[in-house]
C-alpha cells in the first residue's frame, strides 16, 4: 500500500478523521469483545433462587448475584397521579433475586451517570424501590388501596452516602457556605435537639443515625406511604460511573401490612434520578411483574 | 379539583381540595408607607425559630426592595410570567390562578428556585426606579422615581399553593385559627410546597431534610400575643388578628375586618396567584399605581384615597395609633373622646391611646440658665 501524504489526495482534516475512525473501530472492537466476555444472561421470567444461608441483600457485588440471570424491566413515567413525571429519566431496570425461604434480596441495576446523593435545596437523590402485595388479593400497583396494603422497601442514594461518608450535613451539600452556629455547640444536645424539628419528632428523612440505606414502608394509596413500625429492610447501593448497582431486601414474614411471600407472587418496581428532580411521585415505575420463589427443593 | 369561592377574586376558582374555612383566620396588616426596612423583624423572627443548622437561608419573615427586590430571586417575576396576563373586571379577576394555570400532570403552576435563587437576599436593596436628573426635587404623590419597602411573611393563605402542591396532605391549615403548617413527622421532602407556594415561603431544611415555615409563632397566638414580627416592629407597621369570612358581614369594631372589609384601606399581596393569603398591605402611596395595581390588585386608588384621610377620621386615626402599643391580640376597638381604646376577646380593655400626645412648648430662650433652647416633638 502506498502511503498516504496529507498532501496527496487527502486533507489533513480528513486524515485526522480517518485517523479518529480507526481509533473508534480499535475500542469499538474491544467494547464488542468486552461485551462477549460479560455478557449477562438474560430471561423474560423474574424467579428469585433459591440460596443457602443469607441471601446477599446489602452485597451488590456477591458471586451469586453473577450466576442468575437478568430480568429486564421497563419503566414508564408516572402519569397517574399528581404530581406526574413529564419525561423518562430511567427506561429500566435489571433485576435479580434470591432468597432462602425467610429474606428476600433484590439486585438493580440501572444506567444512571449522574450520581445524586445529597439532599438540599432544589437537590434530590437517586433512589429505587421494591413494591410487594401483603394480601393474595393482588393490589393496585400504584401504591396499594384500602384493605390490600403494599409493602415497600426504597434504597436513596443519601442514606447510601449518610453510611458511607458520615451523616451528611448542610456543610456537606454547600462546602462553600459559610455555616451558622450549631445549636448543640451552645447548650446540652437534648435541648439542641429542638432546633432540628423533623429530627426532634423522630422524622426517619431527619434521622441523625442512618444504619441501612433503605428505608421501610407500607401504603394503601397515593400519599399514604408511612414507615413500618419494624424494620427489617438491608440495603446497599454502588455507583458504578455509568450508573446504580443496588441490593436489598428483607424478611418474608407476613401480617401487617409486610410481605410473606408464596411461590407464585408479584413484585413492582420504580426508579428515581435526582439528577432530573425526579422524588417522590416524581418516577418512574412498572406495574406488577410476575415473581417465582424457589424454595430450597427446587 | 373543586369549586371554591374566593372573594379576593370576586368569583369562584379551582382548587385541589373543597371550600373549608377555620373557625377563625389569622390575619395581618402591613403598612409599607412607614417600613423603614430596619429588619427588626426579619431579625427577631430568625432569633426565635430559624437558627439552627440547616436554616441559614430560611427567612421566613423578610423586608425586600421594590421593585427590584426579591427573595428569592425573581419570586414574583416568576409568578407573573407563569400566570401570564390577567384583567380585572369590575373587581372580578378574569386570569387565571396557579390552580387554574396548572399544566396537565401539576397540581400548582409553580417553579422551585435553587440555591443561587436563596443566595442574594439583598438584592435590590435600596434601588429606585428611574434615575434623578440633577436637581430633581419630588414635590407629590405619587413619585416619578421611587422604591418601597415590603414586609414579606407566610400568607397562611385560604386556599394555600404548598397545601394543594403537597401530594402527602403533610401541609394543613389549623381549624382554629387558620394558620399553615408543616407536619414536620408527616414531611418527606419532597419540596413540592416550596414549588407550589406562589410566595416562595416554605423552605427545604437543608439538615432535617424537610420543609419548614413560617407558624404564625401560634405558641404566642395560642396565649393571646402577637407574632415576633409584629410585636418587634420598631416601626409600628403591623397589626396581626382575625379576619372574618365573606359570608359573614364584616364586623367594623374588629381591627383587622375595619382596615380590610369596611374601610378597605388594606389590599392582599398579589391576589391574582388566588390563594386568598391574610397578609394585607396599605398601599405605599408615593408608588406608581401601574405597579400597585400588579401588586394589590383593583383598589388601590380607593385605598390610598381613603387613607389619605386619616388624620380627619377620628375612627381610622384611633386604630392606626393602636398598631404597636401592645403585645396583644386585639379582637376589637373603639375610639371615643380622641382615644383609642383595645379590647382582647372577652371584651377587656388591654390598651388605651390618645390621639393627641400631650405637648408643651418651651420658650426658646432659657432665662434660668442663659441659654437657647431647641424644642423637639
Amino acid at each position: 500500500m502506498t502511503e498516504q501524504r496529507p498532501d496527496e489526495g487527502i486533507s489533513r482534516r480528513g486524515f485526522i478523521g480517518l485517523s479518529a475512525g480507526v481509533v473508534a473501530a480499535t475500542v469499538g472492537a474491544g467494547a464488542v469483545a468486552l461485551s462477549v466476555a460479560t455478557e449477562e444472561k438474560k430471561t423474560d421470567q423474574l424467579v428469585s433462587r433459591f440460596t443457602e444461608g443469607s441471601p446477599p441483600s446489602a452485597d451488590p457485588d456477591d458471586e451469586r448475584w453473577g450466576e442468575i440471570p437478568v430480568f429486564e424491566v421497563p419503566l414508564t413515567p408516572q402519569q397517574m397521579a399528581t404530581p406526574m413525571l413529564s419525561s423518562l429519566d430511567v427506561p429500566s431496570l435489571g433485576v435479580r433475586s434470591l432468597n432462602n425461604g425467610a429474606e428476600i434480596a433484590f439486585l438493580l441495576e440501572w444506567d444512571d451517570p449522574d450520581l445524586s446523593d445529597i439532599d438540599a435545596m432544589a437537590r434530590f437523590h437517586d433512589a429505587v424501590a421494591v413494591e410487594l402485595p401483603t394480601t393474595t388479593e393482588l393490589p393496585a400497583a400504584s401504591m396499594g388501596q384500602a384493605g390490600s396494603p403494599v409493602h415497600i422497601v426504597q434504597w436513596r442514594a443519601s442514606w447510601q452516602a449518610d453510611i458511607d461518608r458520615g451523616r451528611q450535613t448542610v456543610e456537606d451539600a454547600f462546602p462553600n457556605m459559610y455555616p451558622g452556629v450549631r445549636p448543640e455547640t451552645l447548650m446540652l444536645p437534648e435541648d439542641a435537639a429542638v432546633f432540628y424539628p423533623g429530627v426532634y419528632v423522630g422524622n426517619p428523612q431527619s434521622s441523625r443515625v442512618r444504619h441501612q440505606p433503605v428505608e421501610e414502608l407500607t401504603a394503601v394509596g397515593f400519599g399514604s406511604l408511612a414507615d413500618m413500625d419494624e424494620r427489617r429492610a438491608v440495603g446497599k447501593g454502588v455507583h458504578t460511573g455509568s450508573g446504580w448497582k443496588v441490593a436489598l431486601g428483607t424478611a418474608m414474614l407476613g401480617g401487617q401490612g409486610r410481605f410473606a411471600g408464596s411461590p407464585k407472587t408479584k413484585v413492582a418496581f420504580a426508579a428515581w434520578s435526582g439528577s432530573k428532580d425526579n422524588r417522590g411521585a416524581r418516577k418512574q415505575w412498572a406495574d406488577w411483574s410476575d415473581l417465582r420463589i424457589e424454595g430450597r427443593s427446587a | 379539583m373543586a369549586d371554591v369561592y374566593n372573594w379576593q377574586l370576586g368569583r369562584k376558582m379551582q382548587y385541589q381540595y373543597e371550600e373549608h374555612r377555620p373557625k377563625r383566620q389569622v390575619a395581618y396588616v402591613f403598612d409599607p408607607n412607614k417600613c423603614i426596612a430596619c429588619q427588626t423583624c426579619t431579625i427577631a423572627c430568625k432569633q426565635t425559630w430559624t437558627w439552627g443548622a440547616g436554616q441559614e437561608y430560611m427567612l421566613w419573615n423578610n423586608v425586600e426592595t421594590k421593585p427590584y427586590g426579591f427573595f428569592p430571586t425573581g419570586w414574583d417575576v416568576m409568578l407573573m410570567a407563569l400566570l401570564g396576563p390577567g384583567e380585572w373586571q369590575n373587581g372580578v379577576y378574569q386570569g387565571k390562578t396557579v390552580f387554574e394555570a396548572a399544566p396537565e400532570g401539576e397540581r400548582v403552576q409553580g417553579w422551585l428556585p435553587d440555591d443561587n435563587d436563596w443566595s442574594h437576599p439583598n438584592l435590590g436593596e435600596d434601588e429606585p426606579l428611574g434615575v434623578a436628573a440633577q436637581g430633581t426635587y419630588i414635590a407629590d404623590t405619587p413619585h416619578d422615581m421611587w422604591f418601597h419597602y415590603m414586609p414579606r411573611i407566610c400568607n397562611h393563605c385560604t386556599y394555600p399553593g404548598c397545601l394543594a402542591a403537597c401530594p402527602r396532605q403533610a401541609i394543613y391549615k389549623r381549624e382554629e385559627d387558620g394558620i399553615v403548617l408543616v407536619d414536620q413527622e408527616r414531611c418527606r421532602g419532597y419540596q413540592e410546597c416550596t414549588r407550589g407556594c406562589p410566595y416562595k415561603k416554605v423552605f427545604f431544611n437543608n439538615e432535617t431534610r424537610v420543609s419548614e415555615k413560617c407558624i404564625a409563632c401560634f405558641p404566642k397566638v395560642e396565649e393571646g400575643i402577637m407574632p415576633q414580627c409584629v410585636t418587634s416592629c420598631i416601626g409600628r407597621i403591623r397589626m396581626m388578628g382575625f379576619i372574618g369570612g365573606p359570608d359573614e358581614e364584616p364586623d367594623p369594631t374588629n381591627p383587622l375586618d375595619y382596615m380590610i372589609r369596611v374601610k378597605k384601606i388594606a389590599l392582599p399581596l398579589y391576589p391574582q396567584a388566588g390563594t386568598e393569603p391574610n397578609v394585607y398591605y396599605i398601599p405605599p402611596i408615593h408608588v406608581d399605581p401601574s405597579y400597585l395595581h400588579q401588586l394589590f390588585g383593583p383598589g388601590v386608588e380607593q385605598a390610598i384615597e381613603t387613607y389619605s384621610t386619616t388624620k380627619t377620621d377620628d375612627e381610622l386615626l384611633g386604630l392606626m395609633m393602636l398598631f404597636g402599643c401592645t403585645d396583644r391580640i386585639l379582637h376589637s376597638f373603639d375610639v371615643r373622646d380622641r382615644i383609642a381604646h383595645g379590647y382582647d376577646d372577652k371584651g377587656e380593655e388591654i390598651v388605651s391611646v390618645p390621639l393627641d400626645e400631650p405637648t408643651f412648648i418651651r420658650d426658646y430662650f432659657d432665662e434660668v440658665h442663659g441659654n437657647y433652647l431647641m424644642n423637639v416633638p
